[in-house]
């Protein structure tokens, strides 16, 4: 046996403990029995989920992108999350305590992550079949992906709902949630690299051109002029 | 009345007992005539968590065995090398499909309500796995009749996707009946029928574009391909066919 196999045996048996074992929190998390686990743990579990799915995601391009993408998914989860996290609470707060706010919204993300993590590896072998620069297997690759965060979304939804029992602020958490995380990941692109180079990270300079929402007015507008 | 015996008939066991399992190689595939005879029994062993390593080894193997017999008289239609791909392929592509919906089954399944722990569910999987591949060892030597006799490609293309159409049915009854013995068992939630549904489908689209990915298992060709393409670009040639006789 080589020091390498027993490393990797060893991630596979640690992997596969975290996994099975009713104590563990992703079991919890799944199993809707999350509400005594605190929001740091909730936050690294999506963390580490959204990973994976980023992963799938980047492996369109493959190389760097793999990497890159699995760095920005998490990144994009959670820095909408603090950024809109205010705002969510305020709106709650005549419900909830501030750590009950940050531990429901934090479950909500993190479910939507486990979700998409479960989905990464078909995501993945299907970003890997698609045929290189190929305008129908690339709009088939964003149909899988984008029906793919709609699975995960409303997972997160539906657990959301269950944990603030109000559909009226479930509705509107959710409404602020993605109003960020749009545009946020507008400011993260490349997520696929259509154009099949992995050498841009983050080109800020060239994200930082206009916004989101202005991007969809002006499809709009060519679509209708 | 006196009884009639029929010489040299042993008798068809009565129950099955998963102990039996780890006595060898081929005590192993005792668990293709459980998957047949003793449902009850296999689904009361996966609820108790009963030697699921060695279902799951011998789920594992039989599914191997199976599919590459299967595999082989797919590349019969082009004698040669060809045989020995497609009997190294077809495993990689049943076994591979598996494998790759495995975390969606446990995930989405998790998230549905079952009970079902990561164990388990990885049990139920090659369950499928190994119910597909006895159907096609069952189906095998009507394929290669045709195969070697009548076959054009046409012809074996259709042939091959009912066998494997068949495959996926039994193997949907069988997680079903699965399923209501493990929810008797247990009292809990196991798998939530419309979600099996849905799953299977998941498991039909990954497993026809695994095989799309190592095509050829009919003509003659390399072992894989090396390009990238979704399994609907078969289905091109048909289109522009109907396209230009418009």
């Amino acid at each position: 046996m080589t020091p390498a196999w027993n490393v990797i045996k060893y991630f596979v048996m640690q992997s596969a403990i975290a996994v099975q074992s009713p104590h563990s929190a992703l079991f919890a998390l799944l199993r809707g029995r999350a509400a005594a686990l605190p929001a740091p743990l909730l936050l690294l579990l999506a963390a580490a989920c959204s990973a994976a799915f980023g992963a799938a995601v980047g492996s369109y391009t493959g190389g760097m992108q793999v990497f890159y993408a699995a760095v920005k998914m998490p990144l994009y989860f959670l820095s909408t999350l603090g950024i809109s996290f205010a705002a969510l609470h305020v709106l709650a707060a005549s419900r909830l305590p501030a750590g009950e706010s940050l531990r429901a919204a934090s479950e909500a993300v993190a479910l939507t992550a486990a979700a998409l993590g479960g989905l990464a590896p078909v995501v993945a072998f299907v970003s890997f079949s698609c045929r290189r620069q190929d305008q129908a297997s690339y709009a088939f690759l964003i149909l899988v992906l984008t029906s793919s965060v709609a699975i995960g979304g409303i997972a997160g939804v539906a657990r959301l709902h269950a944990r603030l029992a109000s559909p009226m602020l479930t509705a509107t958490w959710v409404v602020i949630y993605q109003f960020t995380g749009a545009q946020m990941a507008w400011l993260l692109k490349p997520w696929v690299s259509y154009t099949f180079k992995a050498d841009r990270f983050l080109p800020l300079k060239e994200n930082l051109h206009g916004n989101f929402y202005e991007s969809i007015f002006r499809v709009l507008q060519n679509l209708f002029s | 009345m006196a009884e009639i015996t029929v010489p040299f008939a042993s008798p068809a066991p009565q129950h099955f007992d998963s102990d039996v399992l780890r006595g060898g190689l081929l005590s192993r595939l005792a668990v293709v005539g459980a998957l047949l005879r003793f449902r009850s029994t296999i689904g009361s062993d996966i609820a108790r968590e009963r030697n699921l390593g060695d279902y799951f080894c011998s789920l594992f193997l039989a599914t191997l065995l199976f599919t590459a017999g299967y595999g082989a008289v797919l590349g019969m239609y082009q004698p040669g090398i060809q045989i020995l791909y497609a009997g190294l392929k077809l495993p990689v592509v049943v076994l591979g499909t598996a494998m790759l919906c495995i975390p969606t089954f446990y995930v989405f399944n998790s998230i549905l309500g079952s009970t079902l722990n990561f164990r388990q569910t990885v049990s139920l999987v090659f369950l499928m796995t190994a119910a597909v591949a006895t159907i096609l060892a069952a189906f095998a030597p009507i394929a290669w009749f045709f195969t070697v006799s009548a076959g054009t490609e046409g012809f074996l293309i259709v042939l091959h996707f009912a066998v494997f159409a068949i495959a996926l049915l039994y193997a949907e009854r069988l997680l079903a009946a699965i399923r209501e013995l493990l929810h008797a068992i247990t009292g809990g939630t196991s798998v939530p029928r419309t979600f099996l549904t849905l799953w299977l489908v998941l498991v039909s689209a990954v497993g026809t574009q695994m095989a799309w990915n190592f095509r050829p298992f009919l003509s003659e060709g390399p072992f894989v391909t090396g390009t990238r393409s979704l399994c609907v670009e078969a289905l091109r040639p048909a289109i522009d066919g109907v396209e230009s006789k418009r």
